[in-house]
């Protein structure tokens, strides 16, 4: 245990020293094992944690997804974390915070590592060399005040993990994987938490532009798909035209174009 | 005031693109919203408080026991609406439920951003106005909640 707790000690150190972000990352809690980043999270949040209020997980045992789902990561080499957000724009704007934070993973994972395909699939799965890299859970508490309104954007980052369960070995990738040698979590995170206190900015700024920079890097616009709302097993086909200015995805169904603002996408050249 | 006026004003509300219309005739009083999309979708009407309680009508014309004093509580995202966590658990709330201020009512999705909508007061769910899974619009009436 102590072994565990002199490794984190030394990640947490090398992040402070590679962090070059102003408000994110800044006040952290370095957890060895943790339910759940996103339920610590909001707990610290309900209780005042500041903007950029960083969990570090170095094993998350009950890591959630969508709908209860299930995320999980093996302990020491991945990055679990959750990062609060207060940001300064509009709750109804949320959500153009998936579309931010897609783009700050994308962004770090070629910054840091040079695959050969690097995607967005609607909304917010990273695809490297088409398997996925990275998941995300957005949950927010939009109060009667703004200032107590509040984001808690949870990310699993698969980083040095090679070998996957076999449900998941043809649909499951890490930054290793992709670029065939280890990589420094400590620095990944300080790199993401640049790119994401950046994109906060430009959404702050130009909350219109976010959309279009997301557009470009989207999985799959022109081509054939399904939409399923696992709530109701509804599906809905037709061809992804892009996402509109607050992030929600157009399909077009027999001429029309129609607004999704969840469901799973899956795409007809999809391999999984 | 007749029907056909109250059509009038709902068709001056999508036209002219004006946020709200109210007015006042014989003690009683109309507002017309319009929602986000410029489409006038909700009705309330209420009469001085001195008479009897006032009915609250939506827009599929079903009138909700409630009084003056219920309490709406409307969606501060565009998104879609769930009444469970997963498609597998009980519901949140049920008509007849009583909540307190604090307890999760519905989530609402959008973009995998999950916003729990809270309940403010301690009442009793009097009307649940949306179905499960069906997108809903920014300020839409959610539930209808009666203060204890």
């Amino acid at each position: 245990m102590s072994g565990n707790r002199d490794a984190l000690k030394k990640l947490r150190i090398q992040f402070q020293g590679a962090l070059t972000t102003e408000e994110l990352g800044q006040t952290t809690r370095w957890l060895n094992r943790s339910p759940s980043t996103n339920t610590h999270a909001r707990a610290w949040a309900d209780a005042g944690a500041p903007h950029g209020a960083l969990v570090f997980a170095d094993h998350q045992t009950a890591g959630r997804g969508r709908h209860d789902r299930t995320w999980s990561a093996e302990p020491g080499l991945n990055l679990t974390v959750s990062v609060i957000l207060r940001p300064g724009i509009r709750p109804a704007q949320y959500s153009l915070i998936t579309l931010a934070a897609s783009l700050a993973v994308l962004d770090t994972i070629r910054s840091n590592c040079n695959p050969v395909s690097s995607r967005i699939k609607w909304p917010n799965d990273i695809l490297v060399d088409g398997k996925k890299c990275c998941g995300m859970l957005l949950e927010s508490v939009i109060g009667t005040d703004p200032a107590e309104s509040f984001v808690i954007l949870g990310i699993g980052l698969n980083v040095n993990q090679t070998d996957f369960p076999d449900t998941l070995q043809n649909t499951a990738t890490s930054i290793m994987l992709a670029c065939g040698r280890p990589v420094d979590r400590s620095q990944i995170l300080a790199d993401l938490l640049g790119k994401l206190e950046s994109i906060l900015e430009t959404l702050e700024k130009r909350p219109e532009s976010i959309a279009t920079l997301y557009q470009k890097e989207m999985e799959g616009v022109g081509e054939r798909m399904t939409l399923t709302d696992v709530h109701t097993d509804r599906s809905y086909e037709g061809v992804l035209r892009g996402v509109d200015e607050a992030g929600a995805l157009q399909m077009e169904i027999e001429s029309e174009i129609h607004s999704f603002h969840a469901g799973d996408v899956r795409l007809q050249t999809e391999k999984l | 005031m007749d029907l056909e006026r109250l059509r009038e004003i709902i068709h001056i509300v999508e036209e002219t693109g004006v946020a709200e219309i109210e007015i006042e005739q014989d003690g009683l009083r109309i507002v017309v919203r319009a929602s986000s999309s410029g489409v006038a979708q909700h009705i309330v009407t209420s009469v001085p408080s001195n008479s009897s309680p006032a009915p609250v009508v939506d827009e599929s014309g079903s009138s909700a026991p409630a009084s003056s004093t219920a309490v709406e509580v409307r969606a501060p995202i565009v998104g879609t609406f769930y009444l469970s966590s997963s498609p597998d658990s009980a519901p949140f709330v049920e008509v007849g439920d009583h909540v307190n201020p604090g307890d999760v009512l519905c989530i609402i999705e959008a973009m995998k951003l999950m916003n729990e909508i809270e309940a403010e007061v301690s009442g009793t769910v009097m009307e649940v106005l949306v179905e499960n899974a069906n997108p809903i619009e920014f300020d839409q009436p959610l539930f209808i909640i009666e203060p204890s």
